[in-house]
């Protein structure tokens, strides 16, 4: 099993499976952009055309790498790292809102 | 003559070509407006094209985004001429052609060390730090004032129920006008990067080559970002002040970093572009409820930065919860009870100080939706107790499953 990354606000969790449904996510330019800096416009973003950004059908969102070469997951201000062939979820750092509680009404 | 190998010489010269660019590209001289209209002139002739009749001066890259779009407007509607846009001629065209005969003249060897030492480096500082900056500042105050303002006029025009069905539309056609005069500016000084490149290509014997260039050049070296026209230029000012920390991004912690002649400008904390407040509200009058309110994390960063994580966690009445290898736990109580997770960053800053984030993370138990680990299912602690629960929940994993091994 691969191990699980993490680079700024995205956490990359191996899985064995990902959903049956699901639709590849367009390219930006040519490149995977697992999320954007909103103030900076920085970004973390992959190349490789080895790897495929999925969509599920609740929104969850997958990477899938073939071959045996991996891919590079790049930000302007972060270290690059290497991420092994395989399936991943992806998951964006979040935090708690007064929205998340049962006691709060959401109009 | 073909260039396959540098003198010594030629060699010395790299930095100082390089050092020449970058104070074309910081310039805060006031634009020399001979010389750029000379320079526009130059280059519409090596575009074949007549020179313009309309020239135009404004202060500000946002003024010229705004005056553009007007401009373009006006000479369709007023017969005084044609709003055609020349920029792919007189830069694409004339650039494309340029680069090409120069690659051909130029051997592997001296492209990479004059694109090393000069057009990177010129690049980094100017264009990738300064001039990004300026157009992505540009492109957000625009899309948003214009957008504010054209959508809710149509909203009034046409009621809530066509609104919700022509939403859309609306918004993706004032975006992408506003965007199209964005992407239609020619940086002027902004453009050192590549220019430096071609400038010491000409300086080493080329200049037969590089002669087309030698217009937008001028107008690099003499004015800021321009707009071209069929009939008409658009010129703009260069900054008063550029000011930037010690690895050469823009920062400035008392007012803007980078500011026009009419006032318009970027405010921005080591790189982060921020809105003006954050930099310029005295820090005795931040308040707990303002830095709770900031809801970019990045933006939040900033404020805390400025007034000292100490004094923020005061300001919060903080009392720690835990402390372990994954960061900080605080309860803290002000504005209102709240549970945040103080984060270092893995990667230190190059001065040796790193970076802390501070996150909001459950205080409560009662949840509107279920709340499960991505990695293996299991219900998440509902109000974390250590730093390692807090940092786990917020990439929506249990502790057993949040172990990253590679971590920058």
């Amino acid at each position: 099993m691969n191990q699980p990354i993490r680079q700024g606000d995205v956490y990359l969790v191996p899985v064995d499976a990902i959903p049956a449904k699901i639709t590849p996510v367009a390219r930006d330019a040519g490149r995977i952009i697992l999320a954007y800096g909103e103030v900076t416009g920085h970004a973390h973003a992959i190349t490789a055309p080895e790897a495929t950004l999925l969509s599920a059908t609740d929104n969850a969102r997958f990477l899938r790498i073939v071959g045996a070469g991996g891919a590079t997951l790049t930000h302007e201000e972060h270290g690059a790292i290497a991420i092994a062939p395989g399936e991943y979820r992806v998951v964006i750092g979040r935090e708690w809102t007064d929205a998340m509680s049962a006691r709060q009404v959401i109009d | 003559m073909r260039l396959d190998k540098l003198t010594p010489d030629q060699e010395a010269l790299l930095p100082v070509i390089r050092d020449e660019w970058l104070a074309v590209g910081l310039s805060t001289e006031r634009a020399d407006r001979a010389r750029a209209e000379a320079g526009v002139r130059a280059a519409y002739a090596a575009a074949k094209l007549p020179p313009p009749a309309i020239v135009v001066w404004l202060e500000s890259p946002l003024q010229g985004v705004v005056g553009a779009e007007y401009l373009r407007l006006l000479l369709d509607r007023m017969a005084m001429g044609t709003g055609d846009q020349v920029r792919d001629q007189v830069w694409d065209q004339v650039g494309g052609q340029v680069e090409g005969q120069v690659r051909d003249q130029v051997g592997d060897q001296v492209r990479d060390q004059v694109g090393d030492q000069v057009r990177d480096q010129v690049w980094d500082q100017v264009g990738g730090q300064v001039g990004d900056q300026v157009g992505d500042q540009v492109g957000d105050q625009v899309r948003g004032q214009v957008w504010g303002q054209v959508g809710g006029q149509v909203r009034d025009q046409v009621g809530d129920q066509v609104w919700d069905q022509v939403r859309g539309q609306v918004r993706d056609q004032v975006r992408g006008q506003v965007r199209d005069q964005v992407g239609r500016a020619i940086w002027g000084q902004h453009e050192a990067g590549w220019l430096a490149y071609y400038a010491a290509i000409a300086r080493f014997g080329l200049s037969d080559l590089t002669h087309p260039l030698d217009g937008i050049t001028e107008v690099a070296r003499s004015a800021g970002w321009w707009w071209s026209f069929r009939d008409a230029v658009l010129l703009t000012e260069r900054p008063l002040r550029v000011q930037r920390d010690e690895r050469n991004r823009l920062h400035a912690e008392d007012g803007p970093a980078i500011v026009y002649p009419d006032g318009w400008g970027v405010w921005s904390w080591h790189g982060v572009r921020v809105p003006r407040e954050i930099i310029e509200t005295p820090a005795d009058q931040v308040t707990a409820e303002g830095i709770a309110g900031e809801s970019n994390v990045e933006v939040r960063r900033v404020l805390v930065e400025r007034i000292g994580a100490e004094r923020y966690l005061a300001l919060a009445k903080a009392k720690l919860v835990n402390r372990d290898d994954w960061g900080a736990l605080w309860a803290i109580a002000a504005p209102v009870p709240m549970r945040i997770v103080e984060l270092i960053n893995s990667t230190p800053e190059p001065d040796g100080h790193s970076k802390r984030y501070f996150l909001r993370v459950p205080e409560t138990r009662e949840r509107r939706d279920a709340d499960a680990c991505v990695g293996c299912g299991a219900s998440l602690a509902a109000v974390p107790g250590t730093a390692h629960q807090a940092v786990a929940w917020s990439y929506s994993s249990c502790t057993a499953c949040y172990v990253p091994v590679v971590q920058t």
